[in-house]
């Protein structure tokens, strides 16, 4: 028996992408190993920093005292920008009962649905989110050269991230996958 | 009226199978709307001071560690020394994995890591011994669920920041009750082992027990090094944190060699966006956590259920009733971050050891891992072993009786949490 295309991955079997739709997967991959690449490093910094904090106490003994303060500027990047790619992957946590029962069709409308959803409340804290820059600016974060707005920035970005992958993700589903940008399939998800 | 349709909207949305954290959030923007005279950028403000905490620091590194530690080759070996220490009791292949579930939950704390590397190991050797699909996976969801209550748990970190409280002591609080959970779910192995036929194993030599312990000394010794790194006073939490990780890469690079520096970005990165995934919660509680402060929501919910009973046990037991109701629908952590600032005060109104209220609000939502309908380990196992949701709920029922055994125990006598965290 030779399974038909139409059931590979659960996806409907496409036609040929066409040459223009194209273009966009080599931007969308740069920009996601990016990310990646941020992310490590946001955490690696949390690692040196916390480890750091122990030689300096007990070997190096140098003066710097905001170790925790550079950590913590690192996890609160790790943490933004990771969940916008946890997000792309679709490892972020939610509850999906209804969805088990529903028709493949209706899924992917519903899967589009709560997309537009996040999208919007993602663009709401965004609109409102700028104006902590300017708030942040002028508070210094004890023992460096930095300020608050450092803080604000990483959720900033991340919310950016967020929404350009999720633009990404409906607009793939709404042209039923044919510009390859969405890396997760509904089949592949979990929780 | 405000709390009640924030409410429904969180809850409306999550049934609808939106993200937990944007549930809350939008839940908190309804509310902050409807609230009237606050200012929208106390939103995305919120969103950055829920997260923004040195504390918090233990969450991505006590992930890392794991992660290093389960991609450096210390599954195996943990697996091969329980076969030597536990193999030839009663039920061979189930004690084995309870008893790697209980060191795993020494250095991962996360359930669902345990249960994804000792269950992808140890389901089909279980069901190539014969037996039953659904116990198999039942064995390895209830040790994996030792996770999160034996130290370091990420719930007990969170509980500990939310509450202020220290994560040292609340680290020690889990240790007798994870003991007792231990040791029942033994008992229930040894029990469905005689009950089915299930085969023991020849007892290993002593000279092989000392060789799989020279072998997994290097894994065995990681909760030793946290609490007494922590309780020594020579590094903090968070610094304890990251010397285990570092000593996890020497382990993993040097000494096991299973772990290649090539992959390392994998291992951090895969680290990073499981800790970025739980942060964000903590994030998006920040707005409901903020409006539930300023309309004095949560004082109002826990006068409402003291004002049930003057008996501080039966306080206990609603609170009990009410979080298991929740683990019913909602994943321990999510629950964690929504329900801890309601039940702080109530906490405080009857008195309680804050120590051993912890340990109840954690070990109630945790066991909500493993009864349907939104158990996440009976997901995990199911999905790793292949087997129906169905076989291993009826499979868990002797294991779920035990827990809430346990949780009852806790509930009525406090020692049991509250010595060993007096003790140091």
């Amino acid at each position: 028996m030779v399974l038909s295309d139409a059931k590979v991955n659960g996806r409907a079997a496409l036609p040929p992408r066409p040459e223009g739709l194209r273009m966009l997967v080599l931007p969308v991959r740069i920009l996601e190993t990016l990310v990646k690449i941020l992310v490590v490093l946001a955490l690696v910094v949390v690692l040196t920093f916390t480890v750091g904090q122990v030689a300096d106490r007990y070997v190096l003994k140098t003066q710097f005292d905001a170790h925790d303060q550079i950590a913590r500027i690192g996890m609160v990047w790790m943490a933004f920008l990771g969940f916008a790619l946890g997000v792309r992957d679709r490892i972020n946590i939610r509850i999906e009962v209804i969805q088990h029962f529903l028709p493949d069709r209706v899924r992917r409308f519903a899967g589009v649905f709560l997309d537009v959803v996040m999208l919007a409340i993602a663009c709401i804290l965004l609109w409102n989110g700028w104006q902590l820059l300017e708030v942040g600016s002028f508070q210094s974060i004890m023992g460096t050269p930095l300020y608050y707005d450092v803080m604000y920035g990483a959720l900033l970005a991340g919310l950016v991230l967020l929404v350009i992958f999720l633009l990404l993700r409906i607009a793939d589903t709404l042209s039923g996958g044919r510009l390859g940008v969405d890396t997760v399939n509904d089949h592949a998800d979990h929780h | 009226m405000l709390i009640i349709i924030s409410t429904l909207v969180f809850f409306g949305l999550l049934v609808a199978g939106l993200d937990v954290g944007f549930a809350m959030i939008l839940a908190a923007i309804i509310g902050m709307l409807l609230h009237g005279g606050i200012d929208p950028v106390m939103a995305p403000l919120t969103v950055v001071s829920g997260v923004d905490s040195a504390a918090l620091i233990t969450v991505p590194l006590f992930v890392l560690a794991g992660e290093i530690m389960n991609r450096g080759g210390v599954t195996r070996r943990l697996i091969e020394w329980s076969t030597a220490m536990v193999g030839h009791l009663r039920g061979s292949l189930s004690q084995v994995a309870l008893m790697t579930n209980l060191i795993m939950a020494g250095i991962s704390g996360s359930a669902v890591a345990d249960a994804t590397a000792t269950g992808g190991i140890l389901i089909p050797a279980m069901k190539k011994e014969g037996y039953k699909p659904g116990y198999a996976a039942a064995v390895i969801a209830a040790g994996a669920m030792l996770g999160p209550i034996l130290p370091p748990s990420i719930p007990l970190i969170i509980y500990a920041i939310m509450a202020n409280l220290s994560i040292g002591k609340l680290f020690l609080a889990g240790v007798v009750p994870g003991l007792l959970l231990f040791a029942g779910y033994m008992v229930i192995c040894a029990w469905v082992a005689r009950r089915e036929g299930y085969a023991a194993k020849e007892a290993a030599t002593w000279k092989e027990r000392a060789t799989a312990t020279r072998s997994s000394i290097w894994a065995l010794l990681v909760p030793v090094l946290i609490i007494v790194g922590i309780r020594s006073g020579l590094i903090t939490e968070t610094e304890a944190a990251g010397v285990i990780c570092v000593y996890a890469l020497i382990v993993g690079l040097i000494i096991y060699r299973d772990l290649k520096v090539r992959s390392l970005g994998e291992v951090f990165l895969a680290a990073g966006k499981t800790s970025a995934v739980v942060l964000f919660l903590l994030a998006a509680a920040g707005p409901f956590s903020w409006l539930l402060n300023e309309s004095h929501i949560a004082t109002r919910i826990s006068q409402g259920i003291l004002s049930l009973s003057n008996d501080p046990l039966v306080i206990l037991l609603i609170v009990n009733l009410m979080l298991f109701l929740v683990g019913m629908i909602l994943e321990p952590l999510p629950a964690l971050v929504m329900f801890v600032p309601t039940l702080l005060p109530i906490q405080a109104q009857l008195g309680v050891d804050p120590i051993q209220f912890a340990m109840i609000v954690v070990l109630n939502l945790m066991i909500g891992m493993l009864h349907p309908p939104i158990g996440l380990l009976l997901f995990v196992t199911g999905a790793v072993g292949r087997v129906p949701l169905l076989a291993i709920a009826v499979q868990l029922l002797p294991f779920l009786g035990w827990s809430l055994l346990v949780l009852v125990l806790i509930s009525v006598f406090p020692g049991i949490v509250t010595w060993l965290p007096n003790s140091f």
